[in-house]
């Protein structure tokens, strides 16, 4: 054995310290919701996450990864940094895809601490950018005449719009005739569901609410449209707007728990109602929500009459897979439609760029990953692409558009509601 | 390139527990962009650290002081796929999974699997010299790297190594590997493609305590059972990854041993079969083999996802890397439980135990007044078992700023100086990754001769009778 | 090279070699370290005043057939190493001529001829004890199977030649000793051998030279059978020998000049196609050997391997080693660190180093 060349051990050297014990003063938060302590510190830094967040992917930037995003609410936690317009746009431009979620060993709920994060961020945006979110969360989405009117609006003005938004808005008339409150199964009745209608889904989608509650009934339930519901709040929650969040829930939380069960087909609505429980503690009514899919997989679907000869690709909604961890449920149901070939997507579980508001807010990115997205549906060589989310369903529609793609974007519940046909 | 104060804030850290500081970040996208910021760094006098995906664990991405951080992750091409030549080149910034997944439609695989390989890069794999559970079988990370562009620390460009299996010159592409970013910037490697096992079993093992499962390995071993890989996990590990996986992994047993072997299926056959009998003579419980692609992966996704699954039992981990002779392997795990219960610490040992890699993770809450002294304390009393059962202090993370004050353990003042020698060759002004993998007294100057004046005849003289022919 | 006439010091211990070079530093005596002297002619040609020989230096320092790992010392020949193994059933795959020394072959850095099953002797490399040109001891590397404690030196001694410093003792990874051994020869060339490499999974080498092709195949004996069938579908007429030598043949080794071939194994025909029948080389891995009548022959080759990116240095007769040497300063001032007085063997490395 050779004689030691220096003290054994050591220090590190000037300018490198432990991580994680440093406080440099007290919180940068505003009071209300923010990230909990208990929260950032479930993150270890392993960096497993990186590769499935989409922003990353596509930047490689830290502060565009979740890793990155949770050390940068963890600068202001500890008064290291101000809660400011840099912070601001980091948490921006986050897709709340919480595909991190789903990759993360060490379990942090990243779609928490967004929501607490995005909360704090939005006192200090610009004014216009603060009003025109009030104006869209808290005055149009909350009010269901206004958000029909906004769309008639939108819908009038697709002619004139620029074509990027042109293509977000789905073309033909809205939807009038309005969904039937109460539809009886045509055999004997199994139980009472209540279907979530939507905003978004309701008026430009108003056939797959249609859809959804016809397959219901065909599978042998009494299916009800509770009048008094509203937005279920999930964009304002994600957008940082939870006291609004929090008013909607109550409100819908009456509304819908007379039911023996609730079912969504916007994997955003339902993946926000199964959280009811965390933000107002209604976990008798988050326990009983299922995306349809989940449900028709779990209770059994309707009889399938009809083939569809088509190769259809499932593409994962975020917030069916990362936030409500169903992957098989939309493949199993779709894949019992006699001829129906299921093909696999590219890079199964990325995000498409829809995200909500993101491809209004964050649009570069967005189309970056809404043309990557509709890249693997063409490649893919389905005739049918099956989308359980509005947002999701505009998105790769708009992109595959520009793409002048024949693959038709369709949600589980049409092709369901198109085999069982009597 | 970015400058802000929150940007620059998460470049101050990697997967380590220790954080830096720094100047300046960039992101180039290509070799001459890495060079135009080489070359910026050595005109102002500016150290550089490279960094990949930031999942190392020993600090070596770690900058400090007015550092430039040079970040690979956006180059991310396959540069070139050549199975004819059982090859590929690749930029640093491209994942190592992302590299499995491109070379696996050609039969082929990159062989270093840490775990971290769905995140950590090629380039950073090539820094630390990566191991990873199939090393065992197929060997680390410099047995598959053919050649490496490189661009040094006063800008100029340089390719080691060759496409062929010998290069004029010293082994410098050997040297550069496991360099951890000290001797230059990589921009390019050139790795060689392993061909994918025709066949292969995963068996999972359990035993009543994680000694028995040593002891199992180190029989495997002795009897010539050539396995792919033979990865351990204590109960308490097994529990934290249950939680998260459902890997179906026994959480009643003691310890279990995942071992995966790899051939033709006659010869796989024999293979499990001998497995099961030597597991069988060493206090084995169950023995189950997984049946299909889905199984293996979730048995594999268990073992990859240990590290960060601890999370369970507290916020803060400290995970240690070190390697003894296999035949150690019992006695020094025992070591390991008792150091770490005479510091009242909860260690989770989850490690490659066919070869003698061990890796015990200190689980924590910073909160605690006083834990982190007794982890660091315990860490040491562990490293100076290591070494003195002739072990080494470092298996696959590297040194980086975590260990190299423990290096004199294993290195003279001669031994560390001859390795500042060849980092000075490297980067004269030591600009490159500073601080980093070498304690702060090891100098080049150490390994000057200090020179007798004698001459040749007095040498010849000073020999032993009987040397002469 | 021609050692005759030269003194030769054969020190008995690390602390002899630690004199003498010391010593020839302080007087600048050339050495010329030589184990078992089958490699002597590897290197450019070096005029040198003292042969330092290893060959008292033949201990085995330790040996734990569990461990898998041998220490011996550099002097210990490959013969003695192998009659140490076998009767453990493991071996130190580098296939050598059994005067060849543990020291010698490292730091040659040979071709291996079953590289393609069994990886090229660098990896196998684990612990070097050596000696610097000024006389200092230097320990590198450590006795376990991984390693990533410190810049990996050993990696930079192999193939050293011993121009930076005196390999005395070294830590060797060992594999088992394969329970069945076969070596298949058939007729065909280079696309039997193509042939084997796409339906042979495990092959453990398959060699070419002329017309004739060699697969090796090791493991266990229901494979070795397996892959004798699918071997014989591209070679109907395969001969089977069973525990039979790998290579069967060596035509290059009557030739007055030997050169070791390294291209990327795409361009291996093309570098065949040049040499001529007696020539060598191992499909998949590029290495091969070539056997040549005198300078011209060299040098067509050497101009066609080294427009393919290759290398061919000769390793025995005259001719060196050719080549360029890349980043031409960091070799030199690792040199001179290594050797600070410039006795090692000045000039035998790649640059005249």
């Amino acid at each position: 054995m050779t004689p030691p060349a220096a003290s054994v051990g050591g220090g590190l050297p000037p300018g490198a310290r432990f991580a994680g014990g440093a406080v440099a003063g007290p919180p940068g938060w505003h009071a209300g919701d923010a990230p909990a302590d208990r929260d950032l510190a479930q993150c270890v830094a392993c960096g497993l996450c990186l590769p499935h967040c989409p922003t990353y992917r596509l930047t490689g930037l830290e502060v565009a990864s979740p890793r990155g995003r949770i050390a940068a609410m963890r600068q202001v936690a500890t008064g290291r940094r101000p809660l400011d317009r840099v912070f601001e746009q980091a948490m921006d431009l986050c897709l709340g895809c919480r595909a991190c979620e789903t990759a993360c060993p060490s379990q942090v709920p990243f779609g928490r601490l967004l929501e607490g994060a995005r909360a704090q961020a939005e006192p200090g945006r610009a004014a216009p950018a603060r009003l025109a979110r009030w104006i869209g969360l808290e005055g149009v989405l909350g009010h269901p005449p206004l958000l029909t009117g906004a769309a008639t609006l939108a819908s009038l003005a697709r002619p004139v719009l620029p074509p990027r938004l042109r293509r977000l808005v789905p073309a033909g008339r809205l939807r009038r005739r309005p969904l039937a409150a109460v539809t009886e199964p045509s055999g004997p009745r199994r139980g009472t569901v209540a279907v979530l209608r939507g905003c978004i889904q309701d008026l430009w989608y108003r056939d797959v609410n249609r859809a959804t509650v016809t397959v219901l009934a065909r599978a042998g339930w009494r299916v009800v449209v509770p009048a008094g519901q509203v937005c279920c709040g999930a964009l304002h929650a994600h957008y940082g707007h939870l006291d609004a969040a929090r008013r909607l829930a109550r409100r819908n939380h009456p509304v819908l728990a007379a039911a023996d069960h609730v079912v969504a087909n916007a994997a955003g609505c339902g993946a926000h109602l199964r959280s009811y429980g965390e933000l107002i503690g209604a976990d008798d009514l988050a326990a009983r929500v299922r995306d349809l899919s989940v449900f028709l997989d779990e209770h059994g679907g309707p009889p399938l009459r009809h083939r569809i000869e088509r190769r259809v690709a499932v593409h994962d909604a975020c917030h069916l897979l990362h936030a409500q961890r169903v992957r098989d449920a939309p493949r199993r149901v779709l894949g019992a439609i006699p001829g129906v070939e299921l093909v696999p997507l590219e890079e199964p579980g990325r995000c498409c760029g829809a995200a909500g508001l993101y491809n209004l807010l964050q649009p570069r990115m967005s189309a970056a990953l809404g043309a990557a997205r509709a890249e693997s549906v063409d490649r893919s060589r389905a005739a049918i692409v099956a989308v359980g989310n509005p947002g999701c369903a505009m998105q790769i529609g708009a992109q595959l558009a520009a793409r002048r793609s024949a693959v038709r974007v369709a949600h589980p519940a049409e092709l369901l509601a198109a085999a069982s046909r009597p | 390139m970015a400058a802000d104060p929150l940007t620059l804030g998460l470049y101050a850290r990697d997967a380590s527990i220790i954080e830096g500081g720094c100047a300046l970040v960039v992101l180039p996208s290509s070799a001459d962009e890495v060079q135009a910021c080489v070359q910026v760094a050595a005109r102002e006098g500016l150290a550089i650290v490279p960094r990949g995906s930031g999942t190392g664990l020993a600090g070596g991405a770690v900058p400090l002081g007015d550092a430039l951080v040079i970040v690979t992750s956006r180059m991310t091409r396959v540069l070139d796929v050549r199975p004819e030549d059982r090859l590929a080149w690749v930029e640093p910034g491209v994942l190592n999974q992302d590299l499995a997944d491109a070379v696996r439609p050609h039969g082929f695989t990159f062989a270093p699997d840490p775990s971290s390989q769905q995140a950590s890069t090629v380039g950073g794999n090539v820094a630390t010299n990566a191991g990873g559970p199939h090393c065992l079988l197929h060997g680390v990370t410099s047995g598959h790297v053919l050649a490496l562009d490189l661009v040094l620390a006063d800008g100029a460009r340089v390719r080691l190594g060759s496409e062929g299996p010998l290069a004029p010159g010293y082994d410098l592409r050997g040297v550069v590997v496991g360099s951890e970013g000290t001797l230059g910037i990589v921009t390019a490697v050139c790795v060689r493609l392993t061909p994918l096992a025709p066949v292969v079993s995963t068996c999972l093992l359990a035993f009543p305590d994680p000694l028995a499962a040593a002891r199992c390995v180190a029989a495997c071993i002795a009897q010539g059972l050539v396995a792919a890989a033979m990865e351990c996990m204590d109960q308490a590990s097994v529990r934290a990854v249950e939680q998260y996986v459902h890997a179906g992994y026994p959480e009643d047993a003691g310890a279990v041993l995942l071992v995966e072997l790899e051939g033709l299926a006659a010869g796989v056959a024999h293979a499990v079969a001998e497995l099961g009998t030597i597991a069988g003579a060493h206090g084995a419980t169950s023995m189950r083999v997984a049946a299909d692609e889905e199984e293996r992966g979730q048995l594999w996704k268990g073992r990859k996802h240990a590290l960060g699954a601890v999370a369970l039992y507290a916020p803060h981990y400290y995970l240690h890397d070190c390697v003894v002779p296999r035949t150690r392997l019992p006695e020094l795990l025992a070591d390991v439980y008792r150091i770490a219960a005479e510091h009242r610490l909860l260690v989770v040992n989850m490690f490659h135990a066919g070869d003698g890699n061990l890796h015990p993770l200190f689980v924590f809450d910073r909160g605690e007044e006083g834990v982190l002294e007794r982890v660091l304390t315990a860490s040491q009393e562990i490293l100076e078992r290591c070494v003195a059962a002739g072990g080494v202090v470092s298996g696959e993370h590297g040194i980086g700023l975590e260990k190299r004050d423990f290096l004199p353990l294993l290195f003279s003042a001669a031994d560390l100086g001859a390795q500042a020698c060849v980092r000075q060759a490297f980067d004269p002004d030591g600009r490159m990754n500073p601080h980093k993998v070498l304690p702060a007294g090891a100098r080049c100057g150490d390994f000057a001769m200090a020179r007798g004046d004698g001459d040749l005849a007095a040498a010849v003289r000073s020999l032993p009778a009987g040397t002469w022919i | 090279m021609d050692l005759t006439g030269l003194p030769t010091v054969t020190p008995t211990d690390r602390e002899a070699v630690v004199r003498c070079l010391r010593e020839a530093s302080a007087a600048h005596t050339r050495v010329l370290v030589v184990g078992g002297a089958t490699q002597l002619d590897r290197g450019n040609p070096a005029a040198v005043d003292l042969v330092l020989s290893t060959r008292a230096l033949d201990r085995v320092v330790a040996y734990e057939p569990a461990e898998m790992i041998a220490v011996v010392e550099a002097g210990c020949t490959a013969a003695a190493l192998r009659d140490l193994l076998r009767p453990h059933g493991q071996e130190w795959p580098v296939d050598a001529d059994d005067d060849a020394t543990v020291g010698g072959l490292i730091a040659t850095g040979a071709a291996v001829p079953r590289q393609l099953g069994v990886g090229p002797l660098r990896d196998s490399v684990l612990e070097l004890e050596c000696v610097s040109g000024d006389g200092r001891a230097i320990h590198t590397g450590g006795r376990t199977v991984k390693n990533v404690s410190g810049y990996g030196l050993p990696r930079l001694l192999v193939g050293s030649l011993g121009t930076l410093a005196v390999i005395v003792q070294a830590a060797v990874k060992l594999r088992p000793l394969a329970g069945a051994r076969r070596t298949l020869v058939a007729a065909g060339g280079l696309p039997v051998a193509l042939g084997w490499l796409r339906s042979v999974p495990l092959a453990t080498a398959i060699l070419v030279h002329g017309d004739t092709a060699e697969l090796r195949l090791e493991g266990w004996a229901d494979d070795v059978a397996a892959q004798t069938a699918w071997a014989r579908a591209c070679a109907p007429d395969a001969h089977v020998g069973d525990d039979a030598p790998f290579p069967q043949a060596a035509p290059w080794s009557h030739h007055p000049v030997v050169a070791e071939m390294s291209v990327a194994p795409s361009r291996l025909g093309a570098v065949l196609a040049t040499a001529g029948c007696d020539a060598g080389g191992l499909v998949g891995v590029g290495a091969g050997w070539a056997g040549l009548e005198g300078a011209a022959a060299l040098d067509r080759l050497r101009r066609r391997v080294e427009s393919l990116g290759g290398a061919l240095p000769v390793v025995r007769g005259p001719g060196g080693l050719g080549g360029t040497l890349p980043a031409p300063a960091i070799h030199r001032r690792i040199k001179a660190a290594f050797d600070p007085a410039g006795i090692l063997a000045p000039g035998r490395f790649w640059g005249g180093l």
